[in-house]
């Protein structure tokens, strides 16, 4: 007999266990199948255990699992909150339930554990038997099991807790798996919609992803972090791990709250508390707004007019707000409530005006001088950068593919300050010279108050493209990549990117650029070759294409330091020093010569000890270099 | 005794329950009828501490219902749309049913298999709707309620099968002071068990007598006069006037002795007093709250 203070009904929990234990059973056959999987293979791996690195075999119950187990958590949380609060959602099933002599906690907490006790017991099942047969067969990390399954129970009580707690704002089934999943993705789905809108309003602005949401999506954490590296990157996932259970432990308190005031009458209805119906509404006509607007925007290509993008985006959000009407209002004849649109539309053109017209400053926000430790200007955005500016974010695994490590170890977990003055002495253009800084801004200043020109020239080389086919006439403009980074005294990293098309009779950037380069020791660090001597090459490659295009590889071998020499002579020699940070155009029709060094000091980046550049007639001691050594046919070459 | 004071329930602003008012004496057979929409199933379901009032109270013995174990503890209810778990037989659905009520009564279950004919080991989706609710009867009897709420409960059941069930809880009602408060548009069965009626209309309960009151409170007059209708005929609250040739059909509310002395002073040629059935009433009474039965031509 239940007690009138129990939360706990013994006849219902076993009744939903009975109803619904084929979602278990399945859960746990699936997951016994990827159990045996895991062992066979560790098996094998026992027998080759000699060639094996120990370190490798931590975590391998979670590299192996990555595949399966967010699929699993996605599908049996929402599927086993569904079931055993299914009766909520139609009414003559809810009636039923709730004319019982069963208080509204009880049934929620019975209901709750019981679904719970569903997605659990497999998990539970199979880390059991893993165990006990990691030990049995001697393998070596039997603790291994016992963390997986810690993890796994709190990604499931988070999951599944979420799944029954939207179950609270709607009356609809369908509506409850869609909400799930919506809510599941929304934090990444919209950095990276408004990341890409932001990319086209703003001068400058890079779509970068930050990662720093993915936590806020935890089916998606969970595939991209959690499982492939959990003992890699203990202290951010386990942090996240404590977060999700205290999320989830206010989840089941809301859950429960909201259970007891829910009306039943709402069975059916898509959302089931009133006070939640225009956020609703709002919520997914701006979502609609961004994904429809800016497919709209991206199939008529009309990414740079303003005008375009309003319209785009208005009619994204006009579907999305009368669909989100149809549904709330149970009818299709819903355009009576025209005037919250017309609403929502003046709010989001203000909004799209007020961040094109640069409202909120992001596009003329340059630091003060005072405010900059350390900052580069480069030709190209690479990720290293922002590893050597912003080192405390390192992550051993998703940065594995930047740093140079044997392979047969682990990357480091965290970087020293031996890497970090390795990383920003490798990268080039970095520098802390003050009088650098100061220019540098004065260039990123520049750029920023002539971006009306450098959009006019745009948008006259597009109407060149495409109205003229003579190319010296398209030759007039020339494109400049420049990215900016400043790391700011307090370590906060600002990022911009410009992407400019100049008039190449108009000089003012390019000279502000080479007074910038002919700062002392800044040339330098956008040429790692000078400094260097023979000792520090392993080798010289030459890729020699002539003017009737064949092409040669040439390996130098012999005189590393008399070539050395004639190359370190001519970079310093060079006319414009801006060939430091471009490349001169190329023209490649009529036969080059590209040089590659490749340094004996790997570094700590990968890809980075080695030095290419495209060698024109400037580079004299070079050429005759090579000419009096017979390497290269000045027949053969242009001009 | 149900006491139901002031209660009101909207949904999305249409008051479903517009301050509803009714009291239920114990082990009486209330009878609730009203159109369709009137709101006799929300007021059920508020009885039955599912729905949340907007406001007003519902006690049972003076207590509330709502959330109120030992009160919804001594209630059966019987929707007019049952639901059972999907694949659950009549013994799933009694294992469940005594796990949750404490006076489910095994021996009464066993003495009802001869009075329903159907098999408790066959899920119950594969029943026709009235074996559904002879299985709702027989699980709610075993309950041993002390009230027992009926939504359109005999729709479904063939008239033998209504009169088993009947005769069983009209038994409860007598030996156990059971209440029944039913909700059907069957006003001929209803005025064979109730002993009280509530006439409900747009949210409101406009009428509440006992059946014998509510029957000598309005009479169906059939007259004739030496000429027209006198006009003092219209002194009498007169609900519904028809004639046929000289003989007029009055239904007229009041008391039945007052009538017919009034009506004799008036010299009539012909007068008689005819008894008006359940559904009568419910069509005159609701007939002067616009709700009459219109003569329609298409």
């Amino acid at each position: 007999m239940p007690l009138k203070t129990s939360y706990f009904n013994k006849g219902i929990f076993l009744n939903n266990i009975k109803r619904y234990w084929l979602i278990t059973f399945s859960y746990a056959f699936f997951l016994f199948l990827f159990a045996m999987g895991y062992l066979n293979s560790e098996i094998m791996r026992m027998d080759h255990a000699a060639n094996q690195n120990t370190i490798n075999q931590i975590g391998r119950i979670f590299k192996a699992s990555n595949d399966l187990m967010p699929i699993f958590l996605g599908f049996y949380t929402i599927v086993a909150a569904l079931a055993v609060f299914s009766y909520m959602q139609f009414p003559r099933n809810t009636a039923m339930v709730h004319s019982l002599p069963v208080t509204r906690e009880t049934l929620y907490v019975t209901n709750y554990l019981s679904g719970f006790f569903l997605v659990v017991f497999p998990i539970f099942l199979n880390s059991c038997i893993l165990f006990i047969a990691e030990t049995v067969l001697g393998l070596p990390y039997p603790n291994d099991i016992l963390m997986w399954f810690g993890v796994n129970l709190v990604l499931t009580f988070l999951l599944y807790t979420f799944a029954v707690f939207t179950g609270m704002f709607t009356g609809h089934l369908a509506a409850q798996a869609i909400f799930f999943y919506i809510f599941n993705f929304i934090a990444i789905f919209l950095e990276f919609m408004i990341g890409m809108a932001l990319d086209d309003f703003l001068f400058g602005y890079i779509n970068n992803r930050s990662q720093n949401f993915e936590v806020w999506s935890p089916l998606f954490y969970s595939a991209e972090s959690i499982f492939p590296n959990f003992y890699s990157n203990q202290g951010p996932i386990t942090a996240a791990l404590i977060g999700y259970l205290i999320a989830g432990i206010i989840f089941l308190i809301s859950g429960m709250v909201l259970y007891k005031k829910r009306q039943l009458e709402v069975a059916t209805d898509v959302i089931s508390f009133p006070a939640v119906k225009p956020i609703f509404k709002y919520s997914a006509t701006f979502c609609s707004s961004i994904l429809i607007g800016n497919i709209i925007v991206s199939i008529l290509n009309m990414e740079s007019s303003l005008g375009a993008y309003i319209a785009a985006y208005l009619v994204g959000g006009l579907i999305g707000y009368f669909a989100c009407e149809m549904l709330l209002q149970k009818t299709f004849r819903v355009f009576k409530a025209y005037k919250g649109f017309i609403a929502f539309g003046v709010i989001l053109s203000l909004l799209i005006l007020g961040v094109n017209f640069d409202l909120f400053g992001y596009e003329r926000h340059i630091p003060q001088d005072s405010e900059v430790e350390l900052m580069c200007i480069s030709p190209y955005r690479d990720s290293r950068f922002k590893l050597a500016l912003r080192p405390e974010d390192y992550d051993p695994q998703k940065d594995r593919y930047l740093i140079n490590y044997n392979h047969e170890d682990e990357p480091p977990r965290v970087l020293t300050d031996a890497h970090i003055d390795e990383l920003r002495k490798e990268m080039q253009g970095i520098v802390d010279n003050r009088e650098a800084i100061t220019l540098a801004r004065q260039i990123h200043d520049y750029i920023v108050r002539n971006e009306a020109l450098f959009k006019e020239n745009e948008a006259t080389a597009a109407r060149l493209r495409a109205s003229s086919n003579d190319e010296e006439l398209q030759n007039n403009f020339i494109d400049r990549s420049l990215y900016f980074a400043y790391r700011l005294n307090d370590g906060t990293l600002i990022e911009r990117q410009y992407y400019l098309k100049t008039y190449k009779n108009n000089t003012e950037l390019d000279e502000l650029l080479r007074k910038y380069l002919s700062i002392p020791g800044v040339r330098e660090r956008y040429e790692p070759i000078i400094g260097k001597t023979a000792a520090d090459i392993e080798r010289i490659i030459l890729y020699y294409s002539t003017v009737d295009g064949s092409s040669n590889d040439f390996e130098l071998n012999e005189n590393i330091q008399d070539f050395l020499t004639a190359y370190q002579q001519d970079i310093l020699a060079l006319d414009d020093p801006l060939e430091s940070m471009f490349d001169r155009p190329a023209t490649r029709k009529k036969g080059y010569i590209d040089i590659t060094f490749e340094f004996k000091d790997k570094g700590i980046l990968l890809n980075v000890p080695r030095y290419s550049k495209s060698l024109h007639p400037g580079y004299k001691n070079t050429l005759n270099y090579l000419i009096e050594k017979g390497i290269i046919d000045p027949q053969a070459l242009p001009e | 005794m149900i006491e139901i004071r002031d209660l009101k329930k909207s949904f999305d602003g249409f008051f479903a329950l517009n301050g509803v008012n009714a009291t239920v004496e114990k082990g009486s057979v209330y009878g609730l009828v009203g159109p369709n929409g009137a709101g006799k199933t929300t007021l059920i379901k508020h009885l039955a501490g599912v729905f949340i009032p907007d406001s007003g109270s519902i006690c049972i013995d003076g207590q509330p219902v709502f959330e109120n174990l030992s009160v919804k503890s001594r209630i059966a209810y019987i929707p007019d749309d049952i639901y059972f778990f999907p694949q659950a037989s009549i013994l799933d659905m009694k294992k469940y049913y005594k796990s949750i009520y404490p006076s489910f009564d095994e021996v009464r279950f066993q003495k009802l298999q001869e009075i329903f004919p159907i098999n408790p080991k066959k899920s119950l989706k594969r029943f026709s709707r009235g074996m559904q609710k002879q299985a709702a009867f027989w699980l709610g009897i075993c309950i041993r309620p002390h009230i027992m709420l009926l939504d359109e409960p005999v729709d479904g059941l063939d008239p033998v099968m209504r009169r088993k069930v009947w005769s069983i809880l009209l038994q409860d009602v007598a030996e156990k002071e059971m209440t029944v408060f039913v909700s059907s548009h069957n006003l001929r069965e209803l005025e064979d068990v109730c002993d009280h009626v509530g006439i409900m209309h747009e949210g409101r309960i406009v009428l509440e007598r006992s059946l014998s009151e509510l029957q000598n409170n309005i009479v169906k007059l059939q007259v004739a006069f030496e000429g027209k209708l006198p006009e003092e005929i219209d002194k009498l609250n007169i609900l519904s006037k028809q004639s046929s040739g000289r003989i007029w059909i009055l239904i007229v509310r009041g008391n039945r002795e007052d009538i017919l002395n009034h009506v004799h002073t008036l010299n009539p040629l012909l007068v008689d007093a005819l008894p008006l059935s359940l559904e009568e009433i419910f069509i005159y009474e609701l007939g002067g709250m616009d709700y009459a039965v219109k003569n329609i031509v298409l």
